[in-house]
């Protein structure tokens, strides 16, 4: 039988009329897949126009050949065997069905196929007829695809931020190994469960808001809140949620990814620390020129004052002062008065600098604002050889203070304690922290000189010092401080030096 | 042709009140606003001088170093908010005859006043 390109066989009888020949012709020219046939002996028969396109074989090259020619290895060499095989057993394998091969070109390379091979007859002679359909157009799009999947994948698995995606009812469905360090479960435990197991208790009906939000077509970017680890322990997180849309455009569910910026934020606390203690020393250091600068002023007015009133008690010493003395003397009492108003204002100037601040009260860890003040005060003392010692309660409530204002009296008492010492032997300085029946309980205690009964009487008087240089001030702001907070502030002469005795109301 | 008490001081009310309780007492007084205007006086009749250590530009010490440094001799007393040893050996180095810390007793400045102007 020797077929040229598409013509049926003159002796295909069985295949019908002629002009039914014809239109199997056409159809075997037009088939997008290739058509072969061979007979038993694996010799090809038919051999159309696709199959030229597919193996780059010309008809004439192929028809009369062996049809493993079309075949890679190891299939060219078994393929004899098949044939044999199924002549001697019947066995019919892929024959009736169809099964995905390699063929293989003229010029050596290979390409998948989708073969499925029928069996025939034809003038007694069994023939088998195999429909090619080429797949390597598709195959080249699945890998594609499963490549960009896989490139997908592994950009989701090297992030560094967590990338979740939970379904509409919150259940998680992709968890990715960033999420596993920061959120502690393994992919294999978060999977199925529900996003809750990462929320702290009091941000579910923020999740529940922020799902809504997506549903109504916002997503959201760079949302800074808190996470839980599986510990327990909080995360700061910058989240940003969008949805995820079905092919047929229905939200399905909602993709988050979670940055983990707890060192971020902690970093930021620092800095926000520092500005804080920067302030805090600045404002000592203010109120130490505020004090230098209002001894001045005040003495100025203080200077007149005595001035006037010494000059009008002479003007006045004569039994019957003349009327020029009189009336000289009256202007210098007015002048007197004027002087004593100026005074107060520059006692009020300085009242205000110490009270105007309003006050920030919050819950504050005492222990924590100790220690802060107590590390604060010691800069620019670490050459005094200060023995400190720290007795905190363990478990010491939160007491609502204004931070910074406790630390400036803690600062304030801490400097005291540290320059009482300069001159004696023993330097030790305790702080601790308790409660007792009267609340919160703060004691800075020296083993400086102390100081006298009569001192001790008058201390939170303004200007009591005993300080060559003081101004004594500093315990009257203390105290105003501390009575500003409903607490008292007390001086106790305990041991050999001084002891201060602070009493803040419990929270 | 009695010598008359220069007063330096810029606060008109200090200022004032002196040269008050100085001229009531039986002395004569002359009083200037800043170091610039007393500069510009003749101070022919100056007996002594009455300065307040702390004041805007020039400060006391250097007026006394530059009054010195001119030739003049009379006696200069000192006043000032604050005694610090340093800055009264200071001051005594630079050629001060007397200080007086404010406020003060009126019979301090004036025993100061009557034995500055006999030298």
């Amino acid at each position: 039988m020797q077929s040229q390109d598409l013509e049926v066989p003159k002796d295909a009888s069985d295949f019908g009329s002629r002009s039914q020949a014809g239109l199997l012709a056409a159809l075997l020219a037009t088939a997008l897949d290739g058509i072969i046939a061979i007979d038993p002996q694996g010799q090809v028969l038919l051999y159309n126009q696709a199959c030229e396109r597919l193996f780059g074989y010309r008809a004439s090259e192929v028809v009369g050949q062996n049809v493993k020619m079309l075949m890679p290895e190891p299939y060219r060499d078994e393929h004899d065997g098949y044939i044999g095989n199924y002549h001697r057993t019947g066995e019919r394998r892929v024959i009736g069905i169809g099964r995905e091969v390699q063929g293989r070109r003229k010029d050596g390379s290979t390409f998948p196929m989708y073969l499925s091979l029928g069996e025939g007859g034809l003038t007694g002679q069994p023939f088998f007829v195999g429909i090619i359909h080429d797949l390597s157009a598709l195959r080249w799009e699945t890998e594609q695809r499963e490549g960009a999947d896989r490139l997908l994948a592994q950009i989701v698995e090297s992030s560094e931020d967590a990338i979740i995606s939970v379904a509409l009812d919150g259940t998680i469905t992709s968890w990715n190994a960033a999420a596993e360090r920061i959120h502690g479960f393994l992919a294999s435990e978060a999977i199925g469960r529900h996003i809750s197991i990462i929320l702290p208790p009091d941000r579910i009906a923020e999740d529940d808001r922020i799902m809504a939000q997506l549903g109504a077509g916002r997503s959201m970017e760079h949302y800074e809140t808190v996470r839980h680890h599986k510990d327990g322990h909080e995360v700061q997180v910058s989240l940003s949620v969008a949805p995820i849309f079905d092919a047929s455009g229905t939200m399905i569910g909602a993709s988050k990814t979670a940055r983990d910026v707890t060192e971020r934020k902690r970093s930021e606390e620092r800095v926000l620390g520092m500005q804080h203690e920067l302030a805090h020393v600045g404002r000592l250091s203010a109120m130490g020129q505020m004090s230098a600068a209002i001894a001045h002023e005040l003495n100025q007015p203080l200077t007149a004052i005595a001035n006037y009133a010494k000059a009008a008690h002479r003007l006045l010493a004569n039994e019957i002062p003349e009327l020029r003395q009189l009336q000289s003397a009256r202007e210098a009492m007015e002048k007197a008065v004027a002087q004593t108003l100026r005074a107060g204002t520059i006692i009020r100037s300085l009242r205000d600098f110490v009270e105007k601040r309003e006050s920030h009260k919050s819950p504050e860890d005492m222990n924590e604002v100790i220690r802060e003040a107590v590390s604060l005060s010691m800069v620019g003392h670490g050459h005094s050889n200060v023995k400190l010692a720290l007795a905190l309660h363990p478990a010491l409530p939160r007491a609502s203070i204004d931070r910074v204002q406790i630390q400036q009296v803690l600062l304030n008492l801490v400097r005291n304690a540290i320059e009482a010492m300069a001159e004696v032997e023993k330097r030790e300085l305790t702080i601790s922290s308790g409660i007792d029946a009267e609340g919160l309980c703060i004691t800075v205690a020296d083993t400086g000189p102390g100081f006298s009964p009569e001192v001790a009487a008058r201390l939170f008087q303004p200007f009591v010092t005993t300080k060559a240089d003081g101004m004594g001030i500093g315990l009257k702001i203390c105290q105003s401080i501390i009575e500003g907070h409903g607490g008292t502030i007390a001086a106790r002469q305990e041991g050999p030096g001084a002891t201060f005795v602070i009493h803040l109301p419990l929270a | 042709m009695p010598l008359l008490v220069y007063i330096v001081d810029d606060d008109e009310a200090v200022r004032d009140s002196m040269r008050l309780l100085l001229e009531i007492s039986g002395f004569g007084a002359r009083a200037f606003a800043s170091a610039d205007l007393f500069l510009n006086s003749d101070m022919g009749d100056m007996g002594c001088l009455l300065m307040d250590l702390h004041m805007p530009g020039i400060s006391g010490l250097e007026l006394l170093r530059l009054i010195r440094s001119r030739g003049l001799t009379r006696p200069v007393i000192m006043v000032s908010g604050r005694r610090d040893p340093v800055q009264d050996a200071e001051l005594r180095a630079a050629g001060a005859s007397a200080l007086l810390a404010k406020p003060f007793e009126d019979r301090q400045l004036l025993d100061l006043v009557e034995k500055a102007l006999k030298a």
